[in-house]
């Protein structure tokens, strides 16, 4: 008996129950997060140098998914403007860097931004739904590329302004390896934040609102309340996503932050999984490597056919192929990679009972 | 039920097998080109800049064909890498630290002057010189130890521009239509600059994004200053479309075209209905000779070459050496100057070293002679003036080179 | 007074073009209930198949015209047979999703197969200006308002009379009473897609004609989601009326505002126009607005 207690995927007390990480008194799920820990900390040091800034930009990714799965998977509000709320972490981590403060702060302060921007957003969401919401959204955007554009003295404008590197005091970040260990460890802290998140009242509040919004205010949740703890949560993360990606490129502009971007973290819950912590995290890798992956093959043919001037159309291609996946994913798997696992997790379950 | 779970298994396996063999594929590639001297270039190949970018890789892979055919440097071939990055200066600056860390590429090159500027103070990090298809001013002043300009900036152009103006009128009405970008920033404060020194103010501005292909409401504003004289600092469709449309709202003013601004033959300004008219109201102003003046020698041997390696007519050069062609031949030229300088076993950092020693370097008169130092990284601040011929539809110059200072 | 006039023209004419274009989109989501995230795209595709004609097949425009509209009516039936079937029933968020992956799609297809350089298709009408109550504005503005006023018309002549027309408002309302009444809903959805696509096409030819032949033609397709969304999506008279508002606001922004604010604002102040209208009439000017059992 007492064996078994060592090994079981149950829980026997409310502390096991209030866990961060669930499950942590199981031995194997202690084994699993030791391993991971450990792969995740050699990583850097056993690739060079282009994969790990390829994962880094796949780890900021992973923090905006985050952020965005909380607003569309858990509550169901439909936002265009994703990209401008990384856009408001980015320009106020240039400014503050600027300024000398450390990035400690920095952070987490461009988050904060980035959130009181998220609450303006969270007044038209109050009366329009869906579709509508997703227009609003997409002013929102509009009106924020061009603010940004236009107060040239405080964003540099159209051409964009550097950002220095994160510091604290006399310390400063600036080889890939550093930066890793920075957005890891930002990543991980957003991501078992919005894990345990969906299981606290306001996690439940949101799933609420979006199944049902009316009747969730019959039942006493206050709709308005939930909406704008969503947006906040939301910029806040993309805020801090844009402050991490602003200190890592060096060097910001508007365009960094267009549409595309939006639709691309869009795409990016959709293909991972909505409304699940393990989907953007599975979706936002999935979407990063995706375009590297397109190009390793498009240097591969060009090597191999180098009279159909693949290369130029190359950056077609992988458009379309960015196309294509989301289609493809909304038609044939609309919940995403989680349904891969999952499945995958039941056929084991099950084996050998299959289907 | 079970079709459909053997269709998905199968469709599972075959996209992975899929993706694995891109990989090996790409790696095996990868791997197979290791023993040479690299050049790479951030290029835009299907963006809004694809004319010049495919010109001028076009330029430097043909010299680089006859450097290799003549034994290369130091017994080893001299090879461009390519990337294509659009535009999109994030993907510029990434494939910079590619270059610089994966590729140990010797210098690179990026499309955009915002690319320059991005990477201007990452260069300590980079170590590899770096230069654009853009020529910007700000790439050169102040000087920064790893950024060079091949040839005179856009600024030399707006300069050059206005001082041809002021040669026929004492008090011109001078208007600037510009990107609102470092690219477009940069014609704007060189106007107001030049019309300082001549202390008259700059009659109007507008801006026009590179992705607008309608100039009317630029022109309406512009003809509403009462200018008569347009500089443009935008690239060949827009050139075309400002004199469209400046004719089409009645603004009746001459039309200066910076270095981009000739990235195509007339072809499109003179095929557009009254084109022959339009195409009097233009003057080009540029850093590099074109492929047309066959009296100057080293285009005669650019010529030659395209001649050779492209298998090509005489009638047929202006398709494939029009735009940057001449600026990628040109750079090709003077970065494998700098790699045969830098000795053996050469690195970013001497190929760097080799370029700030070049004196006076002679491109048989495509430019004027070129010359680097540590304190002075561009080449030379020399420009000529066009005027489009309409019956042979080339670019003619006026005159002979013009150095402003 | 000239140049208020001259960017009064050009607004309604731009205004016209965008409730042309606008309409497509309320027509797909009347009939379906799907906003399609793409219809900028299929312009876009319209437009190129118009230049694949005229230019590079070279058929004279007067075959060229209908020869695009077609093929694009069969892309949008072949759009709602393979793609949209699959999704109905899925969330809203799904299918905005699949028209904007559509859209990105169709884009770099265009782009493979066209490349990105600006394109010279043969102008329909001759170019220059007329006078106009005494303001010199561009023919094509002027061909444009004409077109686009024929086919408004005669679009909603269609819609109200025709049996077809009837039967799309009839599935509109409620899917299932109108099944029962032996309309095809499947002929319906084909039907209002493929004329979407037709009408995107007409809308693009007519914005070639404006602004010239490039890849950015989608983005200004994007240009008539505020005006389809001001008037209310489900509203024709509303599409009309708020392409006019939006091509007025733009024009007047780009004559007045830009020299103020170094250009830029003609895009903005639609999107701005928009904002303020939905939190006023979150339903747009005349759309019906929903109401939602629990």
């Amino acid at each position: 008996m007492s064996s078994l207690n060592f090994y079981r995927n149950y829980r026997l007390s409310y502390l096991e129950d209030r866990q961060l990480i669930a499950g942590i008194h199981n031995f194997w799920i202690r084994i699993w997060m030791l391993f991971l820990v450990a792969v995740l900390v050699c990583v850097p040091f056993v690739f060079e140098s282009y994969l790990v800034y390829t994962l880094n930009l796949a780890a900021i990714s992973v923090i905006g998914a985050l952020g965005l799965n909380l607003l569309i998977g858990n509550t169901g509000q439909i936002s265009l403007a994703h990209a401008s709320f990384l856009a408001l972490g980015a320009y106020t981590t240039a400014y503050l860097a600027k300024l000398d403060v450390p990035f400690i702060l920095v952070i987490p302060i461009s988050g904060a931004v980035a959130a009181a921007a998220g609450c303006l957003i969270a007044l038209p969401s109050l009366r329009l739904k869906g579709l509508y919401l997703a227009l609003a959204t997409l002013s929102f955007y509009v009106i924020v590329d061009f603010l940004l554009r236009k107060a040239s003295s405080l964003t540099g404008g159209s051409a964009g302004t550097h950002v220095p590197q994160p510091g604290i005091f006399s310390w400063t970040i600036t080889t890939d390896r550093g930066f890793y260990f920075l957005i890891l460890t930002t990543a991980v802290l957003c991501a078992i934040f919005v894990a345990n998140l969906q299981r606290t009242w306001v996690g439940r509040a949101m799933m609420a609102v979006r199944d049902s919004d009316i009747a969730a205010e019959m039942a006493g949740i206050s709709v308005f309340r939930t909406k704008l703890i969503a947006f906040a949560l939301s910029s806040f993360l993309g805020g801090i996503a844009g402050s991490l990606l602003g200190y890592y490129l060096q060097f910001i502009s508007p365009d960094n932050f267009s549409l595309a971007v939006s639709v691309a973290y869009i795409a990016t819950i959709i293909v991972g999984g909505l409304g699940t912590v393990f989907g953007s995290i599975v979706g936002a890798i999935f979407m990063t490597i995706l375009p590297e992956l397109v190009r390793v093959g498009v240097h591969a043919i060009s090597r191999i056919y180098p009279t159909l001037d693949v290369q130029t159309k190359g950056a077609f291609v992988e458009g379309a192929v960015y196309g294509l996946v989301i289609i493809l994913f909304l038609m044939f798997k609309p919940e995403g990679m989680v349904r891969y696992w999952r499945d995958l997790m039941t056929y084991f379950r099950s084996w050998p009972f299959g289907h | 039920m079970k079709n459909s779970k053997i269709k998905s298994r199968l469709s599972v396996l075959g996209i992975s097998a899929a993706w694995l063999a891109t990989i090996a594929l790409g790696f095996s590639g990868l791997a197979s080109a290791q023993d040479t001297h690299k050049f790479a270039i951030a290029n835009d190949l299907s963006g809004p800049s694809a004319y010049h970018g495919k010109t001028y890789s076009s330029g430097f892979s043909i010299y680089l064909r006859e450097v290799n055919d003549a034994g290369g440097v130091g017994g080893k071939k001299v090879e461009l890498i390519q990337e294509n990055a659009e535009r999109n200066v994030q993907k510029e600056v990434g494939f910079l630290r590619k270059f610089a860390l994966q590729d140990k590429a010797l210098a690179a090159i990026v499309v955009t002057t915002d690319g320059l500027f991005a990477a201007k103070p990452m260069g300590d990090t980079l170590k590899i010189p770096l230069m654009g298809i853009g020529v910007p001013e700000l790439a050169t002043s102040p000087t920064s130890p790893w950024l060079f300009n091949i040839f005179a900036s856009y600024q030399d152009t707006v300069f050059a521009a206005i001082d041809h103006i002021f040669q026929t009128d004492k008090d011109p009405k001078i208007g600037v239509i510009y990107p609102d970008n470092q690219y477009g920033l940069e014609a704007l404060r060189a106007a107001e600059i030049r019309m300082q020194k001549y202390s008259k103010p700059l009659a109007g501005k507008a801006v026009m994004s590179l992705r607008e292909t309608d100039a009317t409401t630029q022109a309406l504003a512009l003809k509403q200053a009462g200018v008569k004289y347009v500089i443009v600092q935008l690239a060949g469709a827009h050139i075309a479309a400002v004199l469209r449309d400046a004719d089409k709202v009645g603004l009746d003013a001459m039309v200066y075209a910076t270095t981009q601004g000739m990235d195509r033959e007339p072809d499109l300004i003179l095929g557009q209905s009254n084109g022959a008219n339009l195409a009097k109201k233009f003057i080009g102003v540029g850093p590099w000779s074109k492929w047309n003046e066959s009296s100057i020698p080293g285009v005669v041997s650019m010529r030659n070459a395209v001649m050779k390696y492209e298998k090509v007519t005489e009638a047929e050069l202006g398709n494939i050496m029009y735009s940057n062609f001449v600026q990628g031949y040109v750079n090709a030229m003077v970065l494998v100057e700098a790699l045969r300088r830098a000795g053996p076993n050469p690195t970013s950092e001497k190929v760097r070293d080799a370029l700030n020693q070049i004196r006076d370097f002679d491109t048989k008169g495509i430019t004027q002679p070129l010359t680097f130092s540590p304190d002075r990284h561009k080449g030379s601040n020399a420009v000529k003036l066009y005027r489009i011929n309409v019956e042979r539809k080339v670019y003619e110059p006026i005159g002979n080179w013009v150095a402003p200072n | 007074m000239e140049f208020f006039l001259q960017l009064m023209l050009t607004g309604i004419a731009l205004g016209s073009g965008y409730a042309l274009s606008g309409l497509g989109f309320v027509l797909i989501y009347k009939a379906t209930g799907v906003f399609n995230f793409s219809h900028g795209h299929l312009t876009m595709a319209g437009a190129y198949f118009f230049y694949m004609f005229q230019v590079q097949l070279g058929l004279p425009p007067w075959w060229s015209v209908p020869a695009a509209v077609l093929s694009m009516f069969l892309v949008g039936v072949l759009i709602e047979r393979y793609c949209l079937r699959r999704m109905v029933g899925e969330s809203v968020i799904s299918i905005i999703m699949l028209t904007i992956g559509l859209g990105t799609l169709i884009r770099n297809l265009v782009g493979l197969i066209w490349g990105t350089q600006p394109k010279a298709p043969v102008p329909l009408f001759e170019p220059g200006s007329i006078m106009v109550l005494g303001a010199q504005v561009p023919r094509v503005y002027i061909w444009t308002l004409i077109v686009a006023t024929i086919l408004i018309v005669s679009f909603v002549i269609y819609f109200r009379r025709s049996s077809q027309g009837v039967a799309m408002r009839a599935v509109a309302f409620h899917q299932d009473h109108a099944s029962l009444t032996g309309i095809s809903i499947h002929r319906i959805f084909a039907l209002s897609w493929g004329l979407a696509g037709a009408m995107a096409t007409i809308s693009g030819i007519l914005m070639v004609q404006l602004v010239g032949l490039d890849l950015s033609l989608d983005a200004r397709g994007l240009s008539a989601f505020p005006a389809a969304i001001l008037g209310g999506i489900d509203s024709i008279g509303g599409v009309i009326l708020g392409g006019l508002i939006i091509g007025v606001a733009e024009s007047m922004a780009g004559g007045y505002l830009d020299p103020l604010v170094d250009g830029g604002s003609k895009e903005v102040v639609g999107y701005i126009v928009l904002l303020l209208i939905l939190m006023v009439r979150p339903y747009g000017l005349f759309g019906t607005p929903e109401v939602r059992k629990v």
